[in-house]
């Protein structure tokens, strides 16, 4: 296998498909830590030209981490569709690049995704510009049920995020309530709390869970504690409908975050089982580039490729829900508003690319030079890509894990401008309720004081 | 047009938590009031990050300062392995000017917010330090630390023999409070232990736990670390036993 | 987060019944992950609640202590505890029995079967605050915008109690109760003597052993017409400043409204009053809700909400616990100003707490564990932050209090802002740590009250604190 490009006079030669990988990606602070980055942007230009060279076989041959020594890759390589993959097994990653943007429908790419593995459709974001990003994006309509349906092409919904600094019974109803007067909460009411036990976790769960039935809300809820106290909650008694846990693109990587495959497993089946909710989707991920490194499991990869192989572990769990945390790793990971920009066009590609309805926390942390307008920018790209949902936070201010995401105004602005709507059920429900009326705020929009009797 | 059904029932949402409901809107956007506080309070933190200790608030502390491998600001952000390591000259200088085989070492790190060490640290360390002193624990040389991690405790106790080290640093801010403060707390660090060894005091500010009184407990933590021989998940293990 | 479980009990002597309640409190740190802890009492249940007992009397103006004691060890053993399983608790004498003659030898004999209690007594402000809490008006007001009043209607005494927010803010109490008047079936046989202005006043002519036909029937409704119409009255707080928008009844008298029966089913007028209550419409302009509790109310809240909890607290002595009836007085020291004057505040405060406690030492002798020399001493230090100013704070108290510390007295400061900690440290430096200290926060206090400090829990970590705003007023 040759990895050499010759641009003018100077030979640039990489020593494995990783690094051919990691030099072709675009420019983040976290490649840079971890010193697989680029060195200039000519050797970026050259491994791009490597890569497009490369066919679909030969990356497959070559995952980031051996079959043998993890389990992330065991489920992904067991997982491929063989006769997809047979198709498209000598196709090289330009003509493969080409076919997806050319293609008209996106059920076709799907079929064919299914033969692709992590690090393949890691490549194919490698080889496309933004806007390519999203037209390819937007094409992949991903549909699945928790007790609604997500998924549907005119689509963008949002999770209702009430965290409170102390997980306060009264203070995470104040923002629920004032979050669906936005019109945000149909993919999930979904706190992250404060104090991972069983006893809170069921307390916040069932709590949301009698919000959501004494007004007849069709949604889901969810608790996002640690996978296991989620599982004695359950256990316990917890009106639970959606299993939460964040996931990582290696073995090691899950370890650092108490994790195993088969823990996944069981919870999908516990919660498919015992669960509130209708299903079958009951699972929720959440990802985000540079969690491997921070961890250091990350195997000499490089982020977009670690990323990647969280969503083929996800996509083994046929989950309700996955996003991507693209701003929250810090500078160190994602380091400004171009980084930002480009790390979650390639996260909802990629995640849409491995047949789940993606969505992203568009967000940032103080740490970063970055503000409300740049994740501004990104969630209307994303909308225009069709990403599934986004994050709704009071005016955008985690006032628990102190960073910034999207605010429930935000939502409603966005739906308004690219004519987009809740999930259906949802929809009817804030029409119903005088919220959103016709594509429009109605004349309760903004009002949560009309749940109060 | 009124705007809530019922204001006063508003008024009690609002009390229940200090996220930014009750906020209004003109059409799906942000009223002008709500949009200049959020940039006012973003404008806080941002700065609190980028912005440097000025060298007159470490003189009127009335300590040396030193400065980890950081060029700058941007570079201690990208790279927090060079936020953690000295150059040998300044690991030289540090090990001249203090005291050696203390009980217990404390310094200050800029860390991710500057405005931290200048709220704090006159109330934190005066504190810390009367406590400990009136106890017979023996006492490094304070020092600050400029583009400072909470891993350059894994250089500096092995370098002055300290059993115990205290690194209080900026804390990365939120949009409540852009002076705060942590206490990151190892017994024997050294540059193979793990995260999970350090015992943390955070949230100390004005408007969380005031720095006086948050002195006060760590000087009681510090004295029971040093009794116990172990911080951390250990630490806690211990004490819960 | 470490979390930690105590059993608390709650002992309510009233004029017509006496109830106890085993509850099982959790304190929890809600600081915060890596946080300064922050302790704080997070749920509370009932593990037992014994029967309705009715107080067993000597004569209408002695309580029958031994009966007392017997029934209170009866149903200890009944819930399966012994005085030891017990970490904290209040006995509270309330309503007309508190006037009882040997209430306080009740209360002191009481005590020293059931456990360590921080409190041992009641006076109509704390009484009334507990009964409503116990019913659930504290509650229900942080739910809602407005005011919640509970009306606990007792055998001897009415205790209203008004709620905003979750936080009191006013109390009173009337005498009127069900069990003023008591009857045997045939004829009255009790008028209790604080009736007599009433019934003189409205020309009702009601004497013991009037027969229960015909007119006394009906003279009898016109006493309990009177006296929900003085119940009515006194609904507005304040001088009418505060009215509330919701009512909630609670107390015997507010079971027999939930479940009536015939007129004279418990030997009283209870029932009469109950009914007449149902009927009134003076209280249609306020919405009613049912109370959490209604017989129980009082014991409940005994049980449950007489304790606060200061977390940071510096105590340097052991087997000094609990300390009873500590009257408060306060200091001003709200700034940096204040600090100047602070050895001539001590000064004129000292000279009050002189003057008070010849006034008290009568009664107060007949405590065994009375503190005649201690006393506490609140300040708010509101705008008090800096450590430098605290130094100076530490060294004027130990300046002014050095006489009192060397003859082993227990200087025991409370500081409404958030120092007691650093301060105690402060302070501790300064007297050495052989001599005993108390520093406390957390715990709201002013001049005039008094306050019993239990022995600390969870793990030394937090001190159980029962503030009584005026106990046996002296009539």
């Amino acid at each position: 296998m040759i990895l050499k490009e010759m641009i003018g006079s100077h030979t640039y030669t990489f020593n494995s498909i990783k690094e051919v990988l990691a030099k072709a990606s675009e420019q983040k602070s976290g490649d840079t830590l971890a010193g697989v980055g680029a060195c200039s942007k000519m050797e970026r230009v050259a491994a791009k030209e490597v890569l497009a060279r490369l066919t679909v076989g030969e990356i497959t041959e070559n995952p980031a981490v051996p079959y043998d020594k993890d389990s992330v890759t065991r489920i992904i390589i067991d997982d491929l569709d063989r006769a997809a993959f047979e198709k498209v097994k000598n196709v090289t990653m330009a003509d493969l690049r080409e076919w997806i943007l050319a293609a008209q429908n996106g059920d076709i790419i799907l079929e064919i995704c299914r033969g692709l593995t992590s690090e393949v459709i890691a490549a194919t974001a490698k080889l496309m510009g933004n806007l390519d990003l999203m037209y390819a994006s937007k094409k992949l309509h991903i549909e699945a049920t928790c007790n609604t349906t997500i998924g549907g092409e005119n689509v963008l919904a949002s999770r209702l995020q009430p965290n409170h600094p102390i997980d306060d019974g009264n203070g995470v109803i104040a923002s629920t309530l004032e979050g669906l007067s936005y019109g945000v909460g149909d993919a999930v009411l979904g706190l992250n709390p404060a104090i991972d036990t069983v006893e809170s976790t069921i307390n916040i769960w069932n709590m949301l869970g009698n919000l959501r039935d004494t007004f007849q809300i069709p949604t889901q809820t969810c608790v996002l504690s640690h996978v296991t106290t989620q599982m004695n909650a359950l256990k316990t008694g917890a009106k639970a409908d959606l299993c939460f846990q964040s996931i990582a693109g290696s073995q090691a990587a899950l370890d650092a975050f108490g994790v195993t495959v088969e823990m996944l497993e069981e919870a999908n089946a516990m919660f498919r089982a015992e669960g509130s909710a209708k299903g079958p989707n009951v699972m929720y991920f959440e990802t985000g580039q540079g969690s491997e490194l921070s961890s250091n499991a990350h195997f000499g990869a490089d982020q977009g490729v670690m990323e990647n192989r969280c969503y083929g572990l996800a996509r083994h769990y046929k989950p309700f829900l996955v996003n991507t945390v693209v701003g929250f790793m810090g500078p160190e990971y994602v380091f400004d508003a171009k980084e930002l920009l480009r790390a979650g066009l390639e996260d909802v590609y990629c995640g849409h690319m491995h047949g789940l309805p993606m969505g992203c926390d568009c967000c940032y942390t103080n740490h970063m030079p970055t503000d409300q307008n740049d994740i501004e920018n990104l969630f209307i790209l994303l909308a225009a890509a069709g990403c599934h949902y986004v994050m709704g936070l009071p005016q955008g201010d985690d006032v628990m894990l102190m960073y910034q995401s999207t605010g429930y105004h935000d939502v409603a602005a966005v739906r308004e401008l690219t004519k987009k709507t809740a999930i259906p059920e949802f929809d009817a429900w804030l029409q119903a309720n005088g919220i959103w009326v016709n594509g429009k705020p109605g004349e309760n929009f903004g009002d949560p004081t009309i749940f109060i009797r | 047009m009124k705007e809530y059904k019922n204001p006063e029932q508003m008024e009690v949402l609002k009390k229940a938590t200090p996220a930014r409901i009750g906020i209004g809107h003109a059409g799906a956007r942000y009223k002008t009031d709500a949009y200049l506080k959020f940039l006012q309070d973003h404008a806080a933190a941002n700065d609190a990050v980028f912005e440097e200790v000025p060298e007159d608030v470490v003189k009127s502390i009335g300590v040396f300062e030193v400065k980890t491998l950081c060029a700058d600001k941007q570079e201690m952000l990208k790279r927090p392995d060079l936020g953690r390591l000295f150059s040998e000259e300044t690991k030289k200088e540090i090990s001249q000017r203090c005291k050696h085989h203390v009980d217990v070492q404390i310094y200050f790190g800029d860390g991710l917010c500057s405005p931290a060490i200048a709220a704090n640290i006159p109330d934190l360390y005066g504190a810390i330090e009367a406590e400990l002193r009136s106890q017979n624990i023996s006492l490094g040389t304070p020092f600050f630390v400029r583009y400072c991690r909470v891993n350059t405790t894994r250089t500096i106790a092995p370098l002055l023999h300290a059993k115990l080290a205290c690194v209080l640093i900026g804390e990365r801010p939120g949009l409540l409070t852009s002076e705060s403060m942590s206490a990151y707390i190892a017994y024997n660090p050294r540059p193979d232990m793990l995260e999970s060894e350090y015992t943390v005091v955070s949230n100390i500010s004005r408007v969380g736990v005031p720095p006086a009184e948050a002195a006060a407990y760590i000087a009681d933590l510090l004295i029971d670390i040093l009794d116990k021989k172990c911080s951390g998940v250990e630490y806690h293990a211990r004490i819960r036993e | 987060m470490e979390k930690n479980q105590i059993i608390s009990a709650g002992i309510d002597i009233g004029t017509s019944t006496t109830q106890l309640i085993f509850s099982r409190l959790t304190l929890a740190n809600t600081g915060g992950f890596g946080s300064v802890p922050k302790i704080e009492v997070v749920k509370k249940e009932i593990l037992y609640r014994s029967r309705i007992h009715f107080t067993p009397l000597i004569n209408d103006e002695q309580i029958d202590a031994e009966e007392v004691l017997k029934i209170v060890l009866e149903e200890y053993m009944a819930a399966g505890y012994t005085p030891r399983d017990i970490d904290t608790g209040a006995v509270i004498i309330t309503g007309e029995t508190a006037r009882k003659r040997n209430a306080k030898a009740v209360l002191s004999s009481l005590s020293e079967i059931a456990g360590d209690f921080v409190v041992a007594s009641a006076g109509p402000v704390l009484e009334s605050v507990l009964s409503g809490k116990g019913a659930g008006a504290a509650e229900l007001s942080k739910s809602m915008t407005g005011i919640v009043a509970n009306i606990d209607i007792g055998g001897g005494t009415t205790n209203f109690s008004f709620f905003k927010n979750g936080e009191v803010v006013a109390t009173d109490c009337i005498n009127i109760g069900g069990r003023l008047i008591k009857t045997d079936g045939e004829r009255i046989t009790y008028i209790s003597s604080v009736l007599v202005p009433m019934l003189v006043g409205h020309s009702v002519d009601l004497k013991i052993g009037d027969s229960l036909l015909e007119p006394t029937i009906s003279k009898l409704k016109e006493l309990c017409l009177l006296m929900v119409k003085e119940i009515a009255k006194h609904c507005n707080a304040l001088d009418g400043e505060i009215v509330p928008d919701v009512i909630t009844f609670s107390g015997g008298v507010a079971n027999c409204m939930k479940h009536p029966l015939t007129d004279f089913a418990y030997g009283d007028i209870g029932m009469l009053l109950a009914k007449t209550l149902n009927c009134c419409k003076d209280f249609d302009s306020y919405r009613i809700q049912e109370a959490v509790e209604t017989v129980s109310a009082t014991v409940v809240g005994a049980g449950n909400y007489s304790m606060e909890i200061s977390g940071s607290t510096i105590m340097n002595q052991k087997g000094r616990f609990p300390m009873k009836n500590i009257p408060v007085y306060s200091l001003k020291l709200d700034c940096i100003e204040d600090i100047a004057e602070l050895g001539k505040s001590i000064a004129e405060l000292k000279r009050r707490q002189q003057e008070t406690a010849m006034e008290t030492e009568a009664w107060e002798s007949k405590d065994a564990r009375s503190m005649h020399n201690h006393y506490a001493v609140t300040f708010s230090a509101k705008n008090i932050s800096s450590f430098s100013n605290i130094e100076q704070v530490a060294n004027t108290l130990v300046e002014s209090y050095q006489k009192e510390i060397d003859a082993d007295g227990i200087p025991i400061i409370i500081v409404q802002n958030d120092l007691a900690k650093v301060l105690g440290q402060a302070l501790r430096r300064r007297i050495g740590r052989k001599k005993c200290l108390v520093c406390l926060d957390s715990i709201s206090c002013e001049e005039g009250d008094f306050i019993d400090i239990g022995e600390p829990l969870a793990n030394r970590q937090v001190i159980p604190v029962v503030v009584k705003s005026l106990i046996f007023e002296n009539r």
